[in-house]
């Protein structure tokens, strides 16, 4: 008796996983990585293309070794764009023909109007399990001025994302600016180790 | 979703008592499982009873699924889970003198407890045996203290030391378990000497041992696709967040909301460390995108009446971590439009333009110059927020007796 109720709570017991795998099946989300994998992803690694790299691309050809991933809308495309740059608007990214196309084992490069733009599509792209994607840094409108018309190499490490203002000398308010006498006198602290053995 | 305590589901403070309850449930399983007996026990090491290996490879078996699944379902966090850090020495020590007290007594010590509850005297007079030795290690503990330690090797899990893969870890205890059955059944018939017509009459496990074998090799095949939490969103749903642009803040209401420290409204530097100490705005507080998940931030993103407002430099890193915590099923997250740089091209470079007799432009501006006023007028706190960099000098001392060579 007591037997015939533990198969019957064995069999129960595997009843729920397996219910409850066929129900994530189904309602799954899209995602193919998890989001402690996208963070190191996205953080964890190098992935931004500067204009001086971007010059460097074109001025040695390789710009056949990249995909140039366009994700303005078809409008701003059509005014201008990086040669073979392929179009897929930011509402496409997630559409099943982009994905096929985006599959490709070459590096890709965002080229997006502003930098964020193409940061999220980078976060999208890589958790639904697109990888080798890299960001241009500071957005197209910029690239065009200052890379593909003329070479500027003052800009060559701009980006949207870098401080436009020294914040402190208008708001004094936190953290230690580097005149705070105390702050470049370090507390220090003594480690000490005991070493064993010789030879 | 779980496990409850330390996500803050259940009160901390009632830790003791669901211990308390599945202590219960433990000494009742183990009763039921005829472990008050030391002959059952000690039969594992004569061979005419494996209940004990069974049962605890039962259960062993039972956790591992329950966990793997669960994890996989996204309704147990294993970041939280507590983890026995391994002690070399004190384990295989530990596991020696355990070894010759089963064989001896005929218990181990949760047996014990359960043989005695229900009243044998054997028992008593082990738990006895099992008082003097706590009494004896704590009374000698600072000899001990260096082999207690000794040997640390942290929260080590034994398919990293085999080099193997977590699933085919999995897959192969739980064949080792299936194998372990049949061949001890094989080994206490042959002990026993068991009719031939008594095997036919017993139960077929071939069901449930059919079942585990799948679920294991199902384990093996599964997709990396997963969720961390039901919570999450889908990417679908973050990208329609995105395009409302609803998760914009505007420079002039963060800094409405700074000059009246409002409570509802968290600001959240997620710059990187030196950055921050050069400037952060008032009332920031910083955490680094890359920490963005850990632990002891997780409570102050599930406060859904508060406003996290993410800001960089520009708006770029602030998008980043405003879409991971989107994908993390935060709610009430935005991003500061512009960014430090939009700020302060708002409050400090005169580039916002008023068009005449626009009655909100007007409000704007008049706001724009007062707090300029307010910033400019701002005294750096006394305290630093961040305290000074610790610089740490490391001495090398050689004892003089221990010159080599």
């Amino acid at each position: 008796m007591i037997v015939k109720q533990l198969n019957n709570s064995v069999l129960l017991y595997f009843a729920v996983i397996i219910l409850a795998l066929g129900f994530q099946w189904f309602t799954a989300k899209n995602y193919k990585l998890s989001k402690n994998q996208v963070l190191t992803e996205i953080t964890g690694k190098e992935t931004k293309i500067t204009f001086f790299e971007l010059k460097h691309i074109f001025s040695e050809g390789r710009e056949r070794d990249y995909l140039f991933v366009d994700i303005r809308s078809i409008e701003e495309y059509e005014i201008n764009h990086i040669n073979n740059a392929l179009n897929i608007p930011l509402e496409n990214i997630m559409q099943k023909r982009s994905r096929s196309l985006l599959s490709l084992e070459k590096p890709k490069i965002i080229v997006a109007s502003t930098e964020a733009e193409a940061h999220f599509a980078q976060f999208l792209m890589v958790g639904i399990g697109i990888d080798n994607v890299f960001v241009l840094q500071g957005g197209f409108n910029k690239a065009f001025e200052y890379v593909i018309k003329e070479f500027k190499p003052a800009y060559g490490f701009y980006s949207e994302d870098k401080a436009k203002y020294d914040f402190p000398r208008f708001m004094n308010v936190a953290g230690e600016s580097t005149k705070d006498a105390e702050s470049i006198v370090p507390d220090i602290e003594t480690l000490e180790i005991t070493i064993e053995g010789g030879c | 979703m779980a496990p409850f305590i330390p996500q803050g589901l259940i009160n901390p403070e009632l830790n003791l008592f669901f211990a308390l309850i599945i202590g219960f449930g433990f000494g009742y399983v183990l009763e039921q499982a005829g472990f008050s007996s030391a002959k059952k026990l000690a039969g594992v090491f004569y061979g005419y009873d494996f209940v004990v290996l069974r049962v605890f490879f039962t259960a062993g078996i039972t956790a591992l699924t329950g966990l793997i699944f669960f994890e996989y379902l996204g309704w147990i966090d294993m970041g939280l889970v507590y983890i026995n850090p391994t002690y070399l020495w004190s384990a295989i020590i530990g596991g020696v003198i355990m070894g010759f007290g089963f064989i001896m007594g005929g218990f181990c010590p949760g047996t014990s407890i359960v043989a005695a509850v229900i009243g044998k005297i054997d028992a008593i007079v082990f738990i006895v045996g099992i008082f003097i030795g706590i009494f004896l290690f704590g009374h000698f503990y600072n000899a001990f203290e260096n082999i207690y330690y000794g040997e640390y090797l942290g929260q080590i899990f034994i398919y990293d030391s085999l080099g193997i893969s977590k699933k085919w870890f999995v897959f192969f205890l739980a064949v080792m378990a299936l194998g372990a059955f049949v061949f001890t059944k094989i080994i206490e018939d042959k002990v026993n000497k068991v009719d031939i017509n008594q095997l036919n009459k017993r139960v077929n496990y071939t069901l449930p041992a059919f079942l585990l074998f799948f679920l294991v090799s199902l384990y093996l095949f599964l997709p990396e696709e997963r969720r961390s939490s039901i919570r999450e969103k889908a990417p679908e749903e973050i990208m329609a967040n995105y395009q409302s642009e609803k998760f914009y803040i505007s420079p002039v209401e963060a800094a409405y909301k700074i000059i009246n420290n409002a409570n509802d409204f968290v600001l959240v530097d997620v710059r990187d460390s030196l950055s921050v100490s050069l400037f952060t705005l008032p009332t920031a507080i910083h955490i680094p995108l890359e920490n963005i998940f850990n632990r002891q931030y997780r409570q102050f993103f599930r406060d859904d009446e508060l406003k996290k407002v993410f800001y960089s430099n520009g708006e770029a890193k602030a998008v980043k971590a405003w879409a991971l915590a989107s994908r993390a099923g935060y709610d009430n997250v935005f991003v500061l439009k512009g960014g430090l740089n939009g700020f302060f091209d708002l409050f400090f470079s005169d580039k916002f333009e008023l068009n005449e007799g626009n009655l909100m432009d007007e409000f704007n501006s008049r706001f724009i110059s007062n707090a300029r006023q307010y910033f400019m007028k701002m005294k750096k706190p006394e305290q630093p927020k961040q305290s000074t960099p610790v610089r740490k000098m490391i001495e090398i001392v050689v004892p003089d007796d221990r010159v080599g060579c």
